[in-house]
């Protein structure tokens, strides 16, 4: 890479409270390499394209795709949809790059397409690497609006993400929508919220809470997952304590629980519902590789490649299951 | 399929017309090697055109969904390219059964990805109601 993280770092200013190794880690500009995390961690990485307007920034970037990704950037045709496309792309390949501690650099990078078309990291064979080389043991998995890109990490053998910005419309009748592809059950809880903004917020909540749990095992919302997956939400009893299950976000003041009902799915599934500059829900679905009583952890980190990383505050967990 | 029941054109010219195919025609007419085509499905459509009212009542409907500026839309337009996501995508094909009283499948609207396909899922739905 051309940059120099030296001087890069000379300019930017160390965040006043580094909270753990990893936060002291990413402080400065931006590092060469990344504490893979462990099953019960998520790092969740938030990418504004607003933020990325320099010329020589995208420039570079291009430059770390693909052939195959270059030429399909050349073919978009809407240059919003070109910029968000290229952002997503290397927001994928510098951060997996930075988890394998820079060993594979972020265009040797490979991808695949897994069962139900879910997009995984087919990682060189230790033949080319070294014969000591073990990859890092993570998933991920990334979606992207036109105001946001996210990109989660885990340690964890699955992960499902999605962004969907606040207020964006809805133009269909969402209680024709549910009666048509939601389950019975999550219909009568639209039909108790007589309230439109209300009621426009919990659909959204059950359309990005399916969205993450259909890219956790796919690539996405596909016929069967929309009503495969029902949640219903319910107040936090105050018995629990939330600490005891997430840790690393803030619970919302009126944070929910999330019970997932998954048909013909034998895993255990961890839901959160993030809600990031109280502009964008963020939802994660995390496979429980194992049922231990730990908590989960999350980072919720803002980038710009090559640029900047540091830890994003305006998060909250609006929801979670148990 | 529906599309036999009209009056039959040499294959080579209908596929010719079809304005969304990519790529070249094998001389033998027949065989396809790229573009949507092959990504909607194995079946070899043998009409890929759609009525012009029929893509233009998709295009008046995607262009409301997406507010986008009239006359942006065009047949060809990839929702993808006009910024639609799945739940913009659902919402068109909502739309549509209730414009044109049809019923579409699941797997029938996840293979849509141009205003040109969702005219092409329409007629064939159309055709089948009838």
């Amino acid at each position: 890479s051309a940059f120099s993280y030296a001087r890069l770092a000379a300019n930017l200013t160390m965040h006043s409270k580094p909270k753990s190794q990893f936060l002291r880690q990413v402080c400065c500009c931006s590092t060469s390499f990344l504490e893979p995390p462990t099953s019960r961690e998520v790092h969740v990485w938030c990418l504004f394209p607003d933020e990325v307007h320099q010329m020589s920034p995208l420039c570079s970037y291009e430059s770390i795709l693909s052939c195959e990704e270059r030429s399909i950037l050349k073919q978009a045709k809407n240059k919003k949809v070109q910029k968000e496309y290229l952002l997503t792309r290397i927001l994928v390949r510098i951060l997996i790059a930075k988890y394998t501690g820079g060993v594979v650099d972020a265009t040797a990078l490979r991808f695949e397409r897994g069962k139900l078309g879910k997009p995984m990291i087919l990682w060189p064979s230790p033949s080319n690497i070294g014969k000591l080389w073990s990859p890092p043991k993570i998933t991920f998995n990334v979606s992207h609006t036109r105001s946001l890109i996210v990109c989660a990490i885990t340690g964890a053998s699955q992960v499902g993400i999605d962004v969907e910005e606040k207020d964006r419309v809805t133009r269909t009748d969402l209680i024709r929508f549910g009666r048509r592809k939601f389950s019975e059950m999550e219909v009568a809880q639209l039909e108790q919220l007589n309230e439109l903004e209300a009621r426009k917020q919990h659909f959204l909540h059950l359309w990005t809470l399916k969205e993450s749990y259909g890219k956790a095992v796919g690539n996405g919302i596909v016929g069967t997952t929309l009503r495969d997956a029902a949640f219903a939400f319910d107040d936090f009893s105050s018995t629990l304590k939330f600490k005891e299950y997430l840790t690393g976000v803030q619970a919302h003041e009126q944070v929910f629980t999330i019970e997932a009902n998954i048909q013909n799915d034998a895993n255990l599934w961890k839901f959160v519902l993030l809600q990031l500059s109280n502009s964008h829900n963020v939802p994660l679905c995390v496979h429980k590789d194992v049922s231990v009583g730990d908590p989960f952890h999350l980072q919720i980190m803002k980038t710009i490649p090559l640029m900047k990383d540091e830890p994003f505050f305006e998060a909250v967990a609006l929801g979670m299951s148990i | 399929m529906a599309s036999l029941s009209s009056a039959l054109q040499p294959l080579s010219s209908a596929l010719l017309r079809c304005p969304s195919s990519q790529g070249s025609l094998r001389s033998n007419g027949v065989s396809l090697s790229f573009g949507r085509l092959q990504s909607s499905g194995r079946r070899l459509r043998i009409f890929c055109e759609a009525k012009p009212e029929t893509v233009d009542k998709v295009i008046k409907i995607v262009t409301k969904q997406l507010a986008i500026k009239e006359g942006s839309v065009k047949a060809e337009s990839k929702f993808e390219d006009l910024g639609a996501d799945s739940l913009d995508q659902v919402e068109i094909v909502m739309a549509l059964e209730e414009e044109f009283k049809i019923n579409v499948d699941e797997n029938g609207a996840e293979a849509i990805s141009t205003v040109q396909d969702a005219a092409e899922l329409i007629e064939k739905a159309v055709s089948k109601a009838v």
